[in-house]
């Protein structure tokens, strides 16, 4: 699950630097977590729409972006608005001929939409073929930001600048979200077709319209997330399942509530999972991460950081 | 007696039709290994297999309405216990290394065998250990996730994660485990020093399905049939009417897992490996599929959906590559358009003509 | 008297919002205590935490004088209260045959209900039920056809099969006509043969056929509690809550 973890260099034994080094692993991933889960922040949060295909939007931003960068040798960064558009538009379509049917029951919505899952890397797989694909990440974006230099003058904590990229972008769509959501008149549209949907129409505002923009938007969110950590590891139609798992906790972890939840969700596993990951091997650490997955649902379902209400 | 309530008389009656439609279909289905080749047979087997399988998610699912994607794991454990019984008694000749340790363990480095594994020498223990594992795992599971207040896509969310978490577990242990290959190259089934034939095998296993048909058919019409269904549509109301709803879910997400534990244990002589793609999440979600398509609540559809999807999928893959694209396709269409699946619809448009 | 069912200083919260503020209710054998007051004044929240569907957070609920607060909804169903909630909480997709028999009186356990027959003696007993609540010929019909009065007597059916010694009912007439809420009273009066009944009602007719004590409440407290005579003359409850029917129960009586 955790692959984009880069790897921790376990010959060096505890110490101040060896730990800094991992706090800053566990920044990179909390980056990679709150950008992979804002759109299902949307999806899922807002919305309460269990989408198991989130994972495959993200794969299908990466490929969106692949296929300009190897078509037209267009920069990572000019992407993301098209990729942006392309997942947005693809989402607006499975809102409307999905999710739209299925309103209301849950256990449906979550098999229709990992149907939607299988079918999305079968037709990427059959374009694209299974083979990985890489992406390039843009050169000005390159290099490490280093601190300390140890006796051969080699750094000794260091962290790659596309990496603190990802949480900058990761920060700037939050922010944008947030804005979105609790400052404009569509995102108080949105808040009340959530919170309740009959009064919202009695007052005239277009729910289905706004169902449609809003499971777009975070679609087209996962896309720009596809995009952006395309260039960490290599693109491939599976890619989309271990960024769903991930994606998924943080939200829940978050709680459902607020935005910003998503925040505190990324940090939270992020961090945590760093610790586990330089403690144990990487396989353990999934399954201790999924155990505690199932402990969290069984316990906080509705997330750590969630009001509780009269039911 | 007014004419409603002889409806309900009709209930308790013995189905004398079902039981002679049932009996004609077992027979015909009995007589076919004698007419088909091996490979018609040893698929068939499988295949009936698989329904049986669907059959015992389509009790939590279909009947009480909890969706799992777990009951490949439940196969997957009883089928270790029996690829273990199997591997361990290959004859010296048949092991690699003729010598008592199977021969992935001698490659990862291990030189006795573990003492968690050394039991499932002995069949009379394996064939418990085949059914108990799932079946204890199940509970343990059951009792942490049911009693709770967690109910709905929760519950199906934490069967993904069960899923996933296993596969990595067992690929990860590779000297336990086989790691990604599994247990491979295992021995024939022989029961009191007499190797079953592929016939044989095919007849253990068409009466198990027949068993498992009969028992589940038997249990929901049962007033705990009932009660599983009241659960399924509403499991709070039935609470206050003295009720233990954990329980009853509990009880039938044990049996299922036992019944789902068998169906692997006998899938491995036949298959002659287990390996982690039957934990993994894709084949769970091949269970949930057979299922849907089958119809949930109805016990046959499963099993129907199981073997024409199988025979279906062995013609498709010598042309296609892209067999999971179809299966994705198949999912879709199901639950967005025929919800009430193959058997549930034909029944419903049967008794409306009718 | 000894009470049967009594609640001492009972709370409940909702992240902070006392529904229920300490209300002391004592129901006594055989009979009917009729619970009226505004909207919000708590009076679903008050059979909620009787039954332990919400939290009772402080105060005590007593059955038969043993402490059965918050404890499970189904140890207390089996105990003797039974239920029936305001809207129709009735299984749609069961025939009203199998609702009842869902509710009969007797073993809930899982091996029972496996090895259960329908008896003679329980067949009659459903066909007594449905004989009671008039619907007998719609025993093999489902529920999901009948009307949202018959879905409320499936429901009262529900609650007599149970045979509870106490019965809590929840608006048991929402959404009646006047014939069948008469109906209905005439029901719940023969229950109180041999059951203690707490009824929450609106409908002050209704609550004039089948009332003998009446308990008032208000933003979680009890207001009054007394006969419909006493009631009517209460001062504090003509402010609060019959105020604006003050003519008209004056008019009925």
């Amino acid at each position: 699950m955790f692959y984009y973890l880069a790897q921790a260099d376990i010959t060096s034994s505890f110490s101040i630097v060896a730990l800094a080094n991992q706090l800053l692993n566990g920044i990179s991933i909390v980056g990679i977590l709150l950008l992979t889960g804002l759109g299902l922040a949307i999806t899922f949060g807002v919305m309460r729409i269990i989408n198991l295909a989130h994972g495959e939007f993200i794969m299908l931003g990466a490929y969106v972006t692949f296929l300009l960068q190897s078509t037209f040798n267009l920069d990572l960064l000019l992407t993301i608005p098209f990729s942006f558009l392309i997942t947005a538009t693809i989402g607006a379509l499975v809102e409307v001929s999905i999710i739209r049917r299925l309103y209301g029951r849950p256990l449906e919505t979550l098999l229709a939409t990992w149907g939607l899952s299988i079918v999305l890397q079968g037709v990427i797989k059959l374009i694209f073929t299974a083979q990985l694909k890489y992406v390039k990440a843009p050169a000005y974006i390159s290099g490490n930001l280093t601190f300390l230099a140890d006796a051969e003058g080699s750094p000794m904590i260091a962290i790659s600048y596309y990496r603190l990229f990802i949480v900058f972008i990761a920060l700037v769509l939050l922010a944008l979200t947030s804005y979105l959501l609790y400052n404009t008149d569509l995102g108080r549209q949105v808040r009340a077709v959530t919170q309740n949907r009959d009064m919202a129409k009695c007052l005239g505002v277009n729910t289905s319209l706004v169902d449609m923009i809003t499971f777009a938007y975070g679609c087209g969110l996962a896309g720009v997330a596809g995009t952006v950590i395309s260039s960490l590891k290599s693109v491939s139609p599976p890619m989309g399942q271990d960024y769903l798992v991930d994606a998924w906790m943080t939200v829940v972890t978050g709680g459902v509530d607020k935005l910003i939840g998503v925040l505190a969700g990324a940090f939270l596993i992020g961090e945590s999972n760093a610790g586990i990951a330089y403690l144990l091997n990487d396989p353990v650490a999934r399954v201790i991460v999924l155990a505690a997955v199932i402990v969290l649902i069984r316990y906080k379902p509705e997330g750590l950081f969630t009001i509780q209400k009269r039911s | 007696m007014t004419e409603s309530t002889i409806g309900i008389v009709r209930r308790s009656q013995i189905p004398t039709k079902l039981i002679t439609i049932s009996g004609i279909i077992l027979v015909i289905l009995a007589i076919l290994p004698l007419i088909l080749g091996e490979f018609q047979t040893s698929l068939l087997s499988k295949l009936l297999l698989f329904g049986t399988l669907a059959v015992s998610l389509d009790l939590v699912w279909g009947y009480t309405g909890i969706l799992s994607f777990a009951h490949g794991v439940f196969f997957t454990l009883g089928g270790y216990a029996m690829a273990y019984y199997l591997k361990l008694n290959l004859s010296a000749a048949g092991n690699t290394y003729g010598v008592d340790l199977p021969d992935f363990m001698v490659w990862n480095g291990l030189t006795e065998l573990p003492w968690f594994i050394a039991p499932l020498k002995f069949f009379p223990i394996a064939a418990i250990a085949m059914v108990a594992v799932p079946a204890i795992f199940a509970y343990l599971i059951g009792e942490f996730i049911f009693r709770s207040k967690v109910s709905g896509v929760y519950i199906t969310i934490i069967t993904l994660a069960i899923s996933s978490a296993l596969t990595t577990f067992f690929i990860s242990q590779q000297a336990y485990t086989g790691g990604t290959n599994g247990i491979t190259d295992v021995s024939r089934l022989s029961i009191l020093g007499l190797e079953i034939s592929l016939n044989g095998l095919y007849w253990m296993i068409l009466l198990f399905t027949a068993a498992v048909l009969a028992a589940s058919y038997w249990l929901t019409q049962s007033n705990f049939g009932l009660i599983l269904r009241s659960i399924k549509e509403n499991e709070n109301r039935i609470s206050y009417l003295g009720y233990d709803v954990a329980s009853f879910k509990i009880f039938i997400w044990t049996l299922s897992a036992g019944i789902a534990g068998i169906a692997g244990g006998l899938f491995v002589p036949l298959n002659r490996f287990i390996s982690p793609v039957y934990l993994a999440v894709a084949f769970g979600t091949q269970v949930v599929i057979w299922v849907a398509i089958g119809g949930r609540g109805t016990l046959i559809g499963p099993v129907i959906a199981a073997i024409l999807l199988g025979q279906i999928q062995n013609y498709a893959e010598r042309v296609t590559q892209d067999w999971q694209l179809v299966v994705g396709i198949l999912l879709l269409i199901v639950v967005v358009f025929i919800p009430d699946g193959l058997v549930g619809t034909v029944s419903k448009v049967f008794k409306k003509s009718y | 008297m000894n009470p049967i069912l009594s609640t001492k200083n009972l709370q409940v919260e909702f992240s902070g919002f006392k529904a229920l503020k300490g209300v002391d209710l004592e129901v006594g054998e055989r009979e009917i205590v009729t619970i009226i007051g505004p909207n919000g004044a708590g009076k679903s929240t008050l059979l909620d935490a009787i039954v332990s569907k919400s939290p009772v957070a402080a105060g005590k609920v007593y059955y038969q004088g043993k402490d059965i607060t918050n404890k499970n909804p189904y140890e207390i169903a089996r105990m003797g209260i039974g239920r029936k909630f305001q809207n129709p909480n009735v299984y749609n997709e069961l025939t009203v045959f199998e609702n009842i028999l869902l509710a009969l009186k007797g073993t809930h356990g899982i091996f029972d209900s496996i090895t259960a027959k329908l008896t003679q003696t329980k067949r009659n007993k459903i066909i007594d039920v449905l004989d009671r609540i008039g619907l007998l010929d719609y025993a093999a019909t489902p529920v999901s056809s009948l009307s949202h009065g018959q879905k409320q007597w499936v429901e009262i059916g529900m609650v007599i099969a149970q045979d509870p010694a106490v019965v809590l009912l929840d608006e048991p007439t929402a959404g009646m006509t006047p014939e069948e809420t008469y109906m209905t009273g005439e029901i719940i009066k023969s229950l109180v043969h041999n059951h203690s009944v707490v009824a929450i009602e609106h409908d002050m007719e209704f609550v004039k056929q089948i009332a003998e004590r009446i308990v008032v409440l208000h933003q979680g407290e009890k207001l009054a509690e007394g006969s419909v005579q006493e009631i009517q003359n209460n001062s504090k409850v003509i402010e609060v809550y019959l105020g604006r029917e003050k003519i008209d129960v004056a008019a009925t009586t």
